[in-house]
């Protein structure tokens, strides 16, 4: 597999594409965690997860880079499965110990814990409502023009579109404030 | 208004001075500080809402490449097959018949039919069209029977589909023709009985089934395979109606075979004695997944 291509794609916006190259090591992930007492959906769930892992990591090295990905994203499959098997209580004697020596261990363990922590938002941005979402969406994440955007979503000037997304975002951040409350209570009551 | 201003910033629209006085404001108010990380926070979770897409969406196309490598095309995932035709049997409607893919074609190739019937016919089980009790009016019976008609499609991997006529008996002739002379009826029957056809022909068919299809995403992931066959009619009109599942596999699969049925366009109706008939179909989808 052509690996620079793949970064190219990951950088520059073909990203569909990219991932769907990047799930050609799926089956083996599949097999580690149906070895290690998991299910086939929670592979699917753990291999998305490393995916977005990966994303984060390919943005940050250049397109000639030398990191290996494959093995970056495996390793981020086991660590994530571990914490996974932690959480479920389910205490694995062999391979454990060895998953601290991985390559990129630290440096994945981190952006993990942000992804993590930014499930939170995502559950914001689920309970939206969806032209909300698909706006913000649309600016934030494909970076479309908000003239594209206005004629998208059926607004008849740009700037009723701006104050639209405006009001979604400052709804968004509300809803973020709460949400990120309630979870510090949460946390401190435990 | 705050959430532009912060926007730009976080987007990197601002100049260089313009930042640098925003992120001195900043350090001084501890809201504003606050409402930066939120909407960063907002913008990264965006991205993550994003991206998972992507992976959704990624994972279903290396489904498909891997399912067109696997055969060479999507249609090696489930293929709709080999044989279709049907056959007449009004008391025992399990009863089917398997006529291999060569018999058939002889059969369909065959200029006069007749002589080539019992090649087929020997792997049938003819009772119970012979024991049908049919004939009790006559011209009502016609359509009647018609509708009795199956039409069986067998799908099976790499073999062409076949559409053909299963022989008909006697009995089954007469009451079509309406009570003439037996005799008679074995050709009159022959060439008036039309089955219903998917427009452009069986070919047209399974391409229609096979560029619509998907396999279920969890009976995939859980390896479930089989064949569901559904039933349905075809009108005078060539409606299809009457929907019913006939063999089931699984809820999903079913549900599946069914959604693809339901896609189908008019078919063009199936005549006997030349008059456009209402007839009953089954149709089996076969769902297999092949290792590379």
């Amino acid at each position: 597999m052509n690996q620079a291509k793949i970064i190219a794609q990951l950088k520059g916006g073909d990203r569909e594409k990219a991932f769907a190259r990047l799930y050609r090591y799926f089956p083996k992930i599949e097999r580690y965690i149906k070895m290690n007492s998991g299910s086939t959906e929670e592979a699917l769930d753990i291999f998305q997860e490393a995916l977005i892992v990966l994303y984060k990591k390919v943005q940050t090295i250049s397109t000639h880079s030398e990191v290996n990905m494959d093995g970056f994203l495996v390793n981020t499959c086991k660590l994530l499965w571990s914490n996974e098997l932690r959480k479920k209580k389910v205490r694995k004697n062999s391979g454990e110990d060895g998953l601290q020596q991985l390559a990129y261990a630290d440096e994945i363990a981190e952006q993990v814990e942000k992804e993590r922590k930014l499930s939170v938002i995502e559950e914001v941005l689920n309970d939206l409502g969806k032209t909300c979402k698909d706006m913000l969406n649309a600016f934030y994440y494909k970076r479309l023009s908000m003239d594209s955007i206005a004629k998208k979503f059926g607004y008849k000037t740009v700037q009723s579109a701006k104050t639209k997304k405006y009001k979604c975002m400052e709804h968004a951040r509300k809803l973020a404030i709460a949400a990120n409350e309630e979870s510090n209570l949460k946390t401190s009551a435990l | 208004m705050e959430i532009e201003k912060i926007e730009q910033y976080l987007l990197g629209k601002m100049n260089g001075e313009e930042a640098k006085a925003f992120e001195q404001v900043m350090a001084s108010d501890h809201n504003l500080a606050e409402s930066v990380a939120v909407q960063k926070e907002m913008m990264e979770g965006l991205e993550r809402v994003g991206l998972k897409t992507d992976a959704q969406t990624g994972y279903r196309r290396y489904k498909l490449k891997m399912w067109a490598s696997q055969i060479g095309i999507a249609l090696g995932v489930l293929i709709i097959g080999a044989g279709i035709w049907y056959f007449v049997s009004l008391e025992d409607k399990k009863a089917y018949c398997i006529c291999s893919e060569k018999e058939m074609a002889t059969i369909e190739h065959s200029e006069d039919a007749m002589p080539n019937q019992p090649e087929c016919i020997d792997t049938c089980p003819p009772a119970p069209m012979i024991e049908t009790p049919i004939i009790e009016s006559e011209i009502e019976e016609v359509t009647e029977t018609a509708e009795d008609l199956k039409i069986i499609t067998d799908t099976i991997l790499e073999i062409d589909t076949i559409i053909n006529i299963e022989v008909l008996d006697d009995e089954h002739y007469s009451v079509t023709g309406g009570g003439s002379d037996n005799s008679n009826m074995h050709q009159t029957g022959n060439d008036n009985a039309i089955q219903p056809e998917f427009p452009g022909g069986r070919s047209a068919m399974r391409q229609f089934i096979a560029t619509n299809i998907r396999y279920p995403q969890n009976a995939f992931n859980q390896g479930i395979t089989g064949t569901v066959e559904v039933s349905f009619s075809i009108s005078e009109t060539g409606q299809l109606g009457n929907y019913k599942i006939h063999k089931s596999v699984n809820n999903e699969l079913d549900a599946e075979a069914m959604r693809i049925i339901k896609k189908m366009p008019k078919w063009s109706p199936g005549k006997v004695a030349g008059e456009p008939t209402s007839m009953n179909f089954i149709l089996p989808i076969v769902f297999e997944i092949r290792e590379e």
